[in-house]
């Protein structure tokens, strides 16, 4: 490995990204498709506490937000999150819940609206996604096909 | 679908005979509630709203006479608040009367990003007297739907699909929601707590915001808060019944019918015998399907939702629509029951009900049909649910009884049927 000393300039430029980065947090650290470390970021962000639960096949990262809506982060063992449900009285943020997939559930849901005021089933080959619920109870869960490990049905999400 | 009334006791034949166009109920607590197409779009007709139940509000500048009608208001029990379209040059609603503007103890504007099923809402929350028949609630707050002085907030946006137009897609595809349901108002306690604080509970549905049309998530005392108009009246104000006739099974052009304010407070709204379902703190009851099998304990009654919405094609056996529009497809009409149960697992009432093709219902053009369904994948480990919606209502009259009110049928939050 090639040892590199950074220039003063360089090193002003990583001093000011880095407090770039301290100030604004990067967005879209969101579960869905990422890796365990954004559990802890959104569990930081809902004020929540975290319980971690699960077997051989997959681990459940359980949240309960300080607004009563709990959610729960399925993981592969090797930490990817494969799916995501919550339930409470309001929707947790789901560009950051989503994140890389909240457009693909923004474009399902404008499919579903005209002429249908109900319930959102929607499954395409990159995202399945099911909202339900009302003011004060919401319900919903999404999962990505091609992450699901082997052996895992998808009810097991929820 | 004769059925579907017998089973849940349809019409109490005593003090509330409203139902089946038999003696439509009148007085200064009924306002007149039609089942058509919906309010004109741009191009002058109907959008096209399918089992949308409507009603004309009345809202004045509070305390003036100097007021708007606006038409085709949606009546949901499945939320609480009233909420306009405005006439801004983009949603395309009726609201032109220049109301005041909400304000938080700071003297800035009140703003909301109000959750619906898979949407929001957005736009400032502002002062008026709101009028249904004879019934007034004063100086109240209502949500006035528009983009047009503060632009939505990106934490806003997460909150999924913006329902910011009469048409376009997602359309509201009416001109405002009448939300009469279980709660004073639409947050409650919760959205009253500093956002800022380090446990706050604060969903963030209200934001404060600057002249510079800046808007941050605050804090919003409950008086302030998006209400229940119907809460609000000086009398006649523990809850609702929504009355509307049977329809063929082919479904009707256009049902008239009736949103009636009290539930027992006057010769014309009493109880009758109806069933009393309590319902928890999130307003849900149990359903069980088919009677005595799964329980189902997220269930709601929700005018606003368009269809009876259930489990999914393969739970039940029901083939989805082809178009994947969330509507059941079957060949032929099915005829199922549920029972329906308070939450906290008493009483009961067994409920039948017919799903029929959508496809072929959509195509004689009608607007209300008693036998839409779809499927509802609210799969929450305490939340899997029927979603009750209007095609649920006709042919029974639809009490919704709001939280901590007085009635003949005991404290509410109840639905009864």
């Amino acid at each position: 490995m090639r040892i590199r000393i950074f220039s003063g300039l360089e090193r002003l430029c990583l001093l000011i990204l880095a407090a770039l980065l301290l100030v604004f947090p990067r967005p879209g650290l969101a579960a869905l498709g990422g890796d365990l470390s954004s559990v802890k970021k959104d569990q930081a962000r809902m004020k929540g506490s975290l319980q971690v639960s699960g077997g051989d096949r997959y681990s459940v990262h359980e949240m309960k937000a300080a607004t009563g809506t709990t959610i729960r982060e399925y993981a592969t063992p090797d930490g990817k999150v494969f799916g995501v449900a919550w339930e409470g009285p309001w929707r947790p943020d789901l560009r950051q819940l989503l994140g890389a997939y909240f457009g693909d559930y923004q474009q399902a849901a404008k499919r579903k609206r005209t002429g249908h005021n109900g319930p959102l089933s929607s499954a395409t080959s990159r995202l399945v996604i099911e909202t339900s619920g009302h003011p004060r109870a919401f319900y919903g869960r999404a999962f990505v096909p091609d992450l699901v490990p082997a052996g895992v049905e998808p009810a097991e999400i929820q | 679908m004769i059925s579907a009334a017998a089973g849940c006791g349809g019409d109490s034949g005593g003090a509330n005979p409203g139902n089946n166009g038999i003696t439509p109920p009148n007085g200064a607590n009924v306002v007149a509630m039609v089942v058509d197409l919906g309010p004109s779009g741009s191009n002058g007709s109907p959008v096209g709203y399918v089992n949308g139940a409507f009603v004309t509000v009345t809202v004045c500048v509070p305390g003036t006479s100097n007021c708007q009608d606006i038409d085709h208001v949606l009546v949901d029990t499945g939320s609480s608040g009233l909420r306009i379209l405005a006439n801004d040059g983009k949603a395309g609603g009726k609201l032109t009367l220049q109301l005041p503007q909400q304000q938080n103890s700071a003297g800035n504007a009140i703003a909301e990003c109000a959750q619906f099923l898979d949407g929001f809402t957005w736009g400032p929350v502002q002062r008026a007297d709101v009028r249904l028949a004879g019934e007034t609630a004063s100086g109240i707050s209502v949500q006035v739907i528009s983009e047009a002085v503060y632009p939505v907030p990106a934490s806003c946006e997460s909150a999924g699909v913006d329902e910011d137009m009469l048409a376009g897609n997602p359309g509201l595809l009416s001109n405002g929601i009448l939300g009469v349901g279980l709660f004073r108002q639409d947050c409650g306690q919760a959205c009253a707590v500093d956002p800022g604080l380090p446990a706050s509970g604060n969903p963030g549905l209200y934001y404060s915001c600057n002249r510079a049309g800046q808007c941050a998530e605050a804090a919003v005392a409950l008086d302030a808060q998006v209400s229940n108009p119907v809460a609000l009246f000086p009398a006649d104000n523990n809850g609702v019944i929504l009355e509307l006739p049977l329809v063929p099974s082919t479904g009707a052009a256009t049902v008239t019918g009736s949103l009636v304010f009290g539930i027992g407070t006057r010769s014309n709204n009493g109880l009758g015998n109806a069933t009393v379902f309590p319902v928890d703190g999130s307003g849900r009851f149990i359903s069980d399907f088919p009677p005595n099998g799964t329980e189902y304990p997220g269930s709601f009654i929700d005018s606003g939702s368009n269809g009876i919405f259930f489990l999914s094609s393969s739970a039940t056996g029901i083939p989805d629509c082809p178009d994947s529009s969330g509507f059941y497809c079957p060949a032929t009409s099915v005829d199922l029951s549920a029972m329906n149960r308070g939450a906290s697992g008493t009483p009961s009432g067994q409920v039948s009900f017919s799903i029929a093709n959508a496809r072929t219902l959509f195509a004689t053009n009608n607007s209300a049909f008693s036998n839409l369904g779809g499927t509802n994948g609210g799969t929450g480990r305490g939340g899997a649910s029927f979603d009750w919606g209007l095609p649920f209502f006709f042919g029974r009259n639809v009490f919704t009884a709001i939280e901590n009110a007085s009635t003949p049928g005991g404290t509410g939050p109840y639905f009864a049927h």
